[in-house]
């Protein structure tokens, strides 16, 4: 597996990974990361910068919108909450990765021709 | 869109997107150099390694920004539009609020906008659309031109059109054509339809081919060929019921059968104006001798790379050759040529920049009208404004909330327009006077639809550009503390309205008075005879059946004989040609068979006259004798001359007696008109009632018997309850003739004074409507003035100024006003009058007594209009004004 192909597979993953972080409530770019870090073992294959383009693009696309506020230590942060059409997407995305994952598991699993 | 971010967007500049960017990623690196010195590692190892964490940071910074910018734009671009959106149902539901501004704004600009897309649509259909030919701009009208002789413009000989598409290399080629009338029958009751006779050019000239069939060949242009006719597309459906098989058929036109060999596609015409059929012009066998003889139009295609100036050289050298070459009937004869588009629309083209002018002008005040509901709106509004100006509203942003009204007025103004327009092009299409050229094409078409549009942005831009100069200078503390009450004298905008509104007025008033006036000059104009009480119609007599000059003038004493018959006929008479027709022709002739000198010009206009014409027609006979029962064929030829013949041609008087013969016309030599002078009869107005008299022979109808004639009843009834007599008369001699051209001497004259009653009345329609709209401006400005001044008004009266003062005081600060535009109006009413000079008949561009008139009658209306709202302010109770808001 190249590094390009993988990105570009992970592109619409991370985006999918970042909805699912949000979805338990508001929270800033770093918490998503570690959320995400301490769940897959991503951590090696994507750097952590390459998170915020994908929260920006969501924002873009109105899935998520952000807000400046403060961290529980007392820090600035950008605080980022999933929008009513994020929800939706994240639902959507749900339903077609496990369609794709078990379509792609089945033939995987197929012993002979 | 979160609530603290519409603050920041009130409070002040967002952060750019790169700052954002930074602070974020800056968040990050520190939550996770924090996160591993917890775990342990040392602070200057933890930074590096969130650092090596995270990537390179440039490269996901750049990232984000253009994201992020892309996001902004489009936020941006939605809100505009929403704001926008919001604005106009807000403007929509205040206009509905106040229904008498809206529905006086509203219909002020639909007339303003529909004339101007009547008139523009007009123009385009007569003038600025091409000809419906292919490459119609290489398309030339020729014509043989005789300055010396005042003909600069004339009809073209046979045998000078022969030499000229022979010899001519600009062309490409040329075709020469002659129009005439014809009598189809066979096909139900005798018709008489235009054809026209073309030469063999035709089709290589306009470049259009039959639809149906087949052009002309050759052979047929040959004198005795067998004859054949192309029909129009009109024709083609009225008269055979779009029949397929109409190729091969036979049409009977004048009693000589036609073969039917095509039919040319719809819309196609050659020339310009209505043809039923084309028949091939035959060669006339003694084309050399016909050179004198001008009768035919001649057009050209242009060869590829030849210009106009480059023919007209090339021609022009052709002509001297000619005329060296046969000085006798070519003397001072040269060749002029324009394009052919130029010849077809050059008439019209004054009357329709002269409406469109007009037009262009009412929408002005249109515009300052509504401009002014508008200004005295947003003056209401002053403290709104003012109130959004203080919220952080931007100048952009209250321009746009100030227009937004405009526009939907505007909007509003121009869907009705689209009616009007429609509307008004067919009153034009029914109204217009005979003769302008395409005038039944005129439609409110996509061209025509697009410049309204044009016009209608402009009027918006125009009348929108009233509040926004009020919000440039809206004070905020006045407006926002004090009301209305406290304005004082910054009315300067309302006053140029004022001056504006009278200028446009009375510029169309002068100009439409200048035009009624010669109209009633032209009109009062004596013709040369009394066309009350006459009848004419014209019959054409088939050649076949009345070729020999016997049968014709046999059949002319039966008609006269059973004309007379009816009741109510006082006296009747024949003719070949009407005054003020623009039917006939002029020719030189000879006195006493003396060779005219070469390089002398002594021609005449040709007439024909029967017994009792003079009479019937009240020409007064001033010497010697009208035509009577004795000059008949086979006497002593006898001819009649005008007052102006006899004074340029026989400056002695001694006319009486002398041989005056006719040198060419085309026709068998001994049926042109000559005979002795026996009488002189008072002149007519032959080519126009503005313009003088020329000289006139009259030969007599028997003879010279002509197969085209027109007959002219006096009448002791109405003329036009004739009409079926004399249709079965002429049914019962020959049901084979038709009668057309039917009409009243009066008819005639009404005729010839059309346009210049066209222009009038449009122009006075227009004029008035000005007055009106001009009118109702200067009253809204002072209605305005004056209620803003009621408080002051009511303190000068309760100190003891008398009412009169009060009123007096604001009409004359009104009537300034309008006084200095008077300046202006007469000053441009002149400039453009001066311009239709050519239009006038008999009037100067500056006449005193319209120019006057105009002025008091203006100056009329704009007293009236502010008088009205002055006298109201002082019936106010001044201690309930002073008290109240």
């Amino acid at each position: 597996m190249t590094t390009t192909t993988s990105l570009d597979l992970l592109q619409g993953t991370l985006d999918l990974l970042v909805l699912k972080a949000l979805s338990w409530g508001s929270s800033h770019g770093y918490e998503v990361a570690t959320w995400i870090g301490e769940r897959s073992d991503l951590a090696f294959l994507v750097e952590e910068g390459a998170l915020y383009p994908a929260l920006h693009r969501l924002e873009r696309r109105g899935c998520v919108e952000s807000e400046w506020g403060l961290s529980e230590n007392n820090r600035k942060a950008k605080y980022y909450q999933l929008t009513a059409r994020g929800r939706a997407q994240l639902r959507a995305e749900v339903s077609l990765w496990e369609r794709y994952v078990s379509a792609v598991g089945k033939v995987l699993r197929t012993a002979e021709r | 869109m979160t609530p603290s971010r519409r603050l920041f967007r009130l409070s002040g500049k967002e952060p750019g997107p790169g700052e954002d960017v930074a602070a974020e990623f800056e968040a990050h690196l520190q939550h996770k150099t924090e996160a591993l010195i917890r775990s342990g590692m040392a602070p200057d190892e933890a930074r590096r390694e969130a650092e090596r964490r995270f990537g390179t940071l440039s490269r996901y910074a750049a990232e984000c920004r253009v994201i992020d910018t892309a996001e902004r734009k489009e936020r941006r671009r939605r809100e505009w539009w929403e704001g926008a959106v919001q604005d106009l149902r807000q403007a929509g539901r205040a206009l509905l609020r106040a229904p008498g501004f809206t529905i006086t704004a509203v219909l002020v600009l639909t007339l303003g906008i529909g004339l101007n897309a009547t008139v523009f649509s007009v123009l385009r259909g007569v003038v600025l659309k091409p000809l419906p030919y292919p490459e119609s701009d290489r398309l030339i009208k020729l014509y043989a031109s005789n300055p010396k002789d005042g003909w600069p413009l004339f009809s073209v000989s046979p045998a000078d059109f022969y030499d000229w598409s022979r010899e001519s290399k600009s062309f490409h080629s040329m075709v020469a054509w002659t129009a005439s009338q014809v009598a189809a029958t066979g096909m139900g009751p005798a018709e008489q339809l235009p054809v026209v006779s073309v030469t063999s050019g035709f089709q290589a000239v306009t470049g259009v081919a039959p639809m149906m069939g087949r052009g002309f060949a050759i052979p047929e242009f040959e004198a005795g060929a067998p004859l054949v006719t192309i029909l129009s597309y009109e024709t083609w459906a009225r008269q055979f019921g779009r029949e397929a098989g109409v190729l091969g058929k036979r049409w009977i036109l004048d009693g000589e059968s036609y073969e039917i060999i095509g039919v040319m596609p719809k819309g196609f015409e050659f020339p310009i104006g209505q043809t039923s059929a084309w028949l091939p012009f035959h060669t006339p066998k003694d084309v050399a001798t016909q050179r004198g003889a001008h009768y035919l139009d001649v057009a050209g295609r242009l060869a590829g790379g030849a210009t106009v100036a480059g023919a007209k050289s090339e021609l022009v050298t052709l002509a001297a050759r000619i005329e060296k070459e046969f000085p006798k009937s070519s003397a001072n004869w040269t060749v002029d040529l324009r394009p052919l588009h130029e010849d077809v629309v050059e008439d019209a083209r004054p009357t329709l920049i002269l409406l469109m002018t007009g037009v262009a002008l009412l929408l002005i005040l249109a515009c300052a009208n509504v401009a002014n509901l508008v200004l005295v709106r947003a003056i209401g509004r002053s403290g709104e404004v003012a109130l959004r100006s203080a919220l952080g509203a931007g100048r952009g942003r209250l321009l746009w909330h100030g227009a937004s009204e405009v526009l939907v007025l505007v909007g509003i103004g121009a869907l009705g327009a689209i009616p009007v327009a429609v509307f008004g092009a067919s009153m034009i299409r029914r109204f217009a006077p005979e003769g302008v050229p395409r005038i039944e094409s005129v439609r409110l078409d996509a061209p025509s639809l697009l410049f309204t549009l044009g016009v209608t942005a402009l009027a918006a831009l125009l009348v929108s550009l009233a509040p926004a100069h009020r919000i440039g200078r809206v004070d905020l503390r006045t407006a926002l503390s004090g009301g209305n009450r406290s304005v004082g004298t910054r009315r300067g905008l309302h006053r140029w309205l004022v001056t504006l509104e009278t200028a446009v007025a009375l510029a169309l008033l002068a100009v439409a008075g200048v035009l009624v006036k010669s109209k009633l000059r032209l009109e009062q104009v004596n013709p040369g005879f009394d066309p009350s009480s006459t009848l004419t119609a014209s019959v054409s007599l088939p050649d076949k059946t009345y070729g020999k000059s016997e049968a014709i003038v046999q059949f002319q004493n039966e008609l006269l004989r059973r004309l007379r018959a009816i009741n109510g006929v006082q006296s009747a008479a024949l003719a070949f040609g009407l005054p003020l027709t623009g039917f006939g022709y002029s020719s030189s002739f000879t006195i006493d068979s003396v060779p005219v000198p070469d390089g002398v010009s002594q021609s005449a206009q040709l007439r024909l006259a029967s017994t009792d014409y003079f009479t019937t027609q009240r020409i007064p006979v001033v010497a010697g004798r009208g035509f009577t029962a004795e000059d008949r064929r086979g006497g002593r030829p006898a001819v009649v001359i005008s007052q102006a013949a006899a004074k340029k041609f026989w400056p002695d008087g001694r006319f009486l007696g002398r041989f005056v013969r006719v040198s060419a016309q085309p026709g068998p030599d001994d049926d042109r008109p000559q005979g002795y002078v026996v009488g002189v009869v008072g002149d007519v107005r032959e080519r126009g009632l503005d313009k003088e008299p020329r000289a006139i022979i009259y030969g007599n109808t028997e003879m010279v018997p002509e197969s085209y004639l027109t007959i002219v009843l006096r009448t002791t009834v109405k003329p036009l309850s004739l009409v079926a007599e004399v249709r079965k008369v002429v049914a019962a001699m020959d049901p084979d003739i038709p009668v057309s051209e039917v009409q009243t001497m009066e008819d005639v004259v009404r005729h010839a004074s059309a346009s210049q009653r066209f222009r009038a009345w449009v122009m006075g329609f227009f004029a008035l409507l000005a007055a009106a709209l001009a009118g109702l401006g200067v009253y809204g400005v002072i209605s305005h003035i004056v209620a803003q001044r009621t408080r002051e008004m009511g303190l000068r009266r309760a100190l003891g100024a008398s009412d009169s003062q009060v009123v007096g005081e604001v009409v004359r600060s009104g009537m300034r006003d309008a006084a200095l535009g008077t300046a202006g109006g007469l000053a441009a009413g002149w400039l453009i009058a001066r311009s239709l000079a050519k239009l006038l008949y008999q009037v100067a561009p500056a006449d005193p007594v319209v120019m006057g008139l105009s002025a008091a009658l203006f100056l009329g209306v704009a007293f009236t209009a502010c008088w009205i709202p002055a006298r109201r302010a002082t019936r106010a109770d001044p201690v309930i004004v002073l008290r109240g808001e």
